[in-house]
């Protein structure tokens, strides 16, 4: 079997990815709940509606990369991306008091670390052993 | 000042206490802890005896019911009622939760559950005559002294309306008593017949004392320069009969001005048969050239002889108001222990922050007062007054100084905050209003509102909340005013903040100094919680507080928030207020000022909480209506509190 970055062998789970994109998914439905209760503070706000949407494209973002960009320039684009959504939505949570969002966001961020680490190492792993 | 002397006020002193007479606070259970008027008690302290909800438990604060009333708009159906702008303080009296709403429905709840025990709709006709919006700040209540059972409107509850009408009805079973006024419904208007360009609007419950009731009333004192003159009616409770009448302006005057009544609440010493009366500005608001007399009862606190309405003392806290720095609340009545004395005082909050302390037998200022040195008005024809008094101490609320240019608005707008500040005329505290444009700071907006301070009469500790707000005003002659307002209605001239001042030279541009894209030109805090202990004058602390609210998000706790709406404190250690613009209502600790509980709800709660013991149980309950001055919210909301 060969991997996609031509490495031979089973893939290691990219644990990092994956929580990254857990935490979007469940941003997204966090955000979702507090724009259905309208006893909130937030409800139907300006702000509600950007977190809503950079949430989103960072699980699509994650997606892509757990599917199809997972090495060269796409990958790096998307992740500096990510790394930018993460920090702005985390922001915009902190202002909206959306703790659990901001909470989540913390987590988004471990696994984006998680996902570049496990990718350096993997990497320094192919570096040596090839020839 | 206007003192009528030593023999005034021992012919006060000798009068019977008010206990001989009716009273507003005794027919509810054993133990219960009543609130009985707008302020909770007639010396307007907002001070609550319960202590149940302590710093210790209130963070367990959990709601204990909630009630819509179905009165409320936002204002946007062209054909429906105007925005509403709920800010009525529940009564609990009579084992009872009495509260009022905009629609001008009186709803008799009860005080555990929240459940309707009656309705009582007045049924006219949801008319704004003066406010742009339809506002209700609440109820009155009457009992007699003696009540016979059985018989109907021995307990009265006083439903006051945007019209200038006073209904009264029977607080057991909701049914209008017939025997005031015309069947049950006084129409103050009927006394409106000097200047009578609009009608009279009572937007705040009237003052029930002994057998009277005391009737403020609201106008528009920025439309016209010659208004119906600041009037006050004492009736009879039951039958509505006119007592006395107050006239805050000298009748020659009639012709020139107006206003300078009372809008707000007020407050009673019943030991001393005397009624204090916050007086607002004389129209014009801001161009006094034409009302140059003296006006000594304007924009003043004045007391009054509670059977007579003859003036006992007054104190002027603007010498000709240019400003519109209208006194706005009950001043605060209370026993001050100063050199093992007890002195009887008064405290007298004001918009531009001040508090003036004064013996509320005398009108004598207690702690120094300055008659300071202030700019010149360079309007031709005006003659604003070379001095204004500022009370040293207790220290204002607001600082003495505008605060500077927020260098984030400023950044944000390209410049636009400190380049507006360069044109405009400032220079310092009254600085008058001027054809360029001049900063007001504080402003008209407050400094401190209607909601007023409150009062821990066991400590003399006065906690009040206040706004920093920064306005231009700026005066147009009338050939200006005319051009920009060409085919505007008064209405959408008044949104615009022109004010037409007619029949002085000038218009007016009242603007509250935003950048464009709506944020603050000044630096905050915006609004601030201060603690005073009285004995000494001294503050206590002073923390900024609420939260200002922008596309959802929270601005820092730092910058506070504008707010209107009062605190209450209880005997446990503890303040309640809702007043901020992020629609929350909170507890804070008496000594520190510390936020110990937070809850949010659906508008700014801007009325007075109400706090009452009912079956050994304590409940805190605000009416959440919205303000359109803070947030174009509203709500119909009303949730009482307590322990689980």
């Amino acid at each position: 079997m060969t991997n996609p970055d031509g490495t031979a062998g089973r893939t290691p789970l990219d644990w990092g990815i994956w929580l990254l994109a857990i935490a979007a998914l469940l941003g997204l439905l966090v955000i979702i709940f507090e724009e259905l209760n309208r006893a909130n503070g937030i409800h139907g706000t300006e702000g509600l509606l950007l977190v809503l949407v950079s949430s989103a494209l960072m699980l699509i973002a994650t997606l892509v990369i757990a599917f199809w960009a997972r090495a060269g320039w796409p990958h790096g684009i998307l992740a500096v991306l990510i790394f930018l959504d993460i920090i702005g939505t985390a922001a915009a949570a902190y202002l909206l008091e959306s703790y659990l969002l901001l909470a989540l966001m913390a987590v988004a961020f471990i696994g984006w670390l998680g996902h570049l680490v496990r990718g350096r190492t993997r990497r320094v792993a192919v570096a040596e052993v090839a020839p | 000042m206007k003192t009528l002397g030593i023999l005034t006020i021992a012919g006060v002193l000798s009068l019977a206490p008010a206990t001989a007479f009716a009273q507003q606070a005794t027919t509810s259970s054993e133990g219960a802890q009543n609130w009985y008027t707008f302020n909770g008690q007639l010396n307007a302290q907002k001070y609550a005896t319960s202590d149940q909800i302590t710093p210790d438990n209130v963070g367990k604060l959990a709601k204990a019911w909630e009630l819509h009333t179905g009165d409320v708009s936002d204002g946007s159906n062209p054909n429906g009622p105007k925005a509403s702008d709920w800010g009525a303080t529940p009564l609990f009296v009579n084992d009872t939760l009495y509260v009022s709403t905009v629609f001008d429905r009186i709803f008799a709840l009860e005080p555990d559950t929240g459940k309707v025990k009656w309705t009582f709709d007045s049924k006219v006709k949801l008319v704004d005559p003066t406010q742009g919006e339809l506002k209700n700040r609440g109820l009155s209540y009457w009992q007699a002294a003696t009540p016979v059972a059985g018989e109907a409107c021995q307990k009265i509850v006083y439903l006051p309306t945007m019209d200038g009408k006073v209904f009264a009805v029977d607080a057991d079973k909701g049914q209008p008593c017939t025997g005031f006024g015309q069947n049950g419904v006084l129409d103050i208007n009927q006394w409106n017949t000097v200047n009578n360009k609009w009608p009279l609007s009572i937007l705040q419950p009237p003052t029930v004392y002994k057998n009277e009731l005391i009737i403020g009333w609201s106008g528009q004192d920025w439309t016209q320069a010659v208004q119906p003159p600041g009037s006050v009616f004492s009736v009879d409770t039951q039958t509505g009969k006119l007592n006395w009448k107050f006239n805050s302006i000298p009748p020659d005057l009639d012709p020139k001005t107006g206003t300078a009544n009372v809008w707000s609440s007020m407050s009673v010493d019943e030991k001393n048969n005397l009624i204090f009366l916050p007086v607002s500005s004389p129209s014009p608001d801001y161009y006094g050239g034409d009302r140059t007399a003296p006006m000594p009862l304007t924009t003043s606190v004045t007391a009054l002889h509670a059977d007579t309405g003859q003036v006992v003392w007054s104190y002027q806290t603007v010498h000709h108001d240019i400003w519109d720095y209208d006194v706005n609340s009950a001043p605060v009545l209370f026993d001050m222990q100063q050199n093992g004395q007890t002195v009887p005082a008064l405290i007298q909050s004001t918009k531009q922050g001040f508090l003036f302390v004064l013996n509320r037998l005398t009108g004598k200022s207690i702690f120094p007062i300055d008659e300071k040195p202030v700019p010149k008005s360079d309007i031709q024809g005006e003659q604003s007054s070379p001095t204004q008094p500022e009370p040293t101490t207790p220290q204002a609320t607001t600082p003495d100084q505008f605060p500077g240019i927020s260098i984030l608005a400023d950044i944000i707008s390209g410049g636009y905050c400190s380049r507006t500040m360069a044109g405009l005329r400032y220079e310092g505290r009254y600085t008058p209003p001027s054809l360029k444009g001049s900063l007001a700071f504080p402003a008209t907006a407050g400094g401190i509102e209607w909601g007023g301070g409150a009062l821990d009469p066991t400590s003399n500790t006065y906690i009040v909340n206040s706004s920093q707000v920064a306005q231009i005003y700026q005066l147009l002659s009338r050939d200006d005013y005319d051009k920009v307002n060409a085919g505007k209605n008064i209405e959408k001239k008044n949104a615009d903040g022109y004010f037409a001042m007619l029949g002085a030279p000038y218009g007016f541009k009242l603007q509250t100094f935003l950048n464009p894209e709506g944020m603050p030109c000044w630096n905050g805090p915006y609004g601030t919680v201060s603690s005073y202990d009285l004995n000494t004058g001294k503050l206590n602390w002073q923390v900024p507080f609420g939260e200002v609210q922008k596309w959802g998000f929270y601005m820092p706790e730092s910058w506070g928030s504008v707010t209107i709406g009062g605190p209450v404190i209880t005997k446990s250690g503890l303040v309640f207020i809702g007043a901020s613009m992020d629609s929350r209502v909170r507890a804070l600790d008496v000594k520190t000022g510390k936020v110990l509980w937070k809850s949010l709800v659906e508008a700014p709660a801007v009325a007075l909480p109400c706090v009452y013991t009912y079956k050994g149980k304590e409940y805190v309950v605000f009416a959440v209506g919205g303000n359109s001055i803070l947030e174009p919210k509203v709500s119909d909301q009303l949730v009482a509190y307590a322990l689980p």
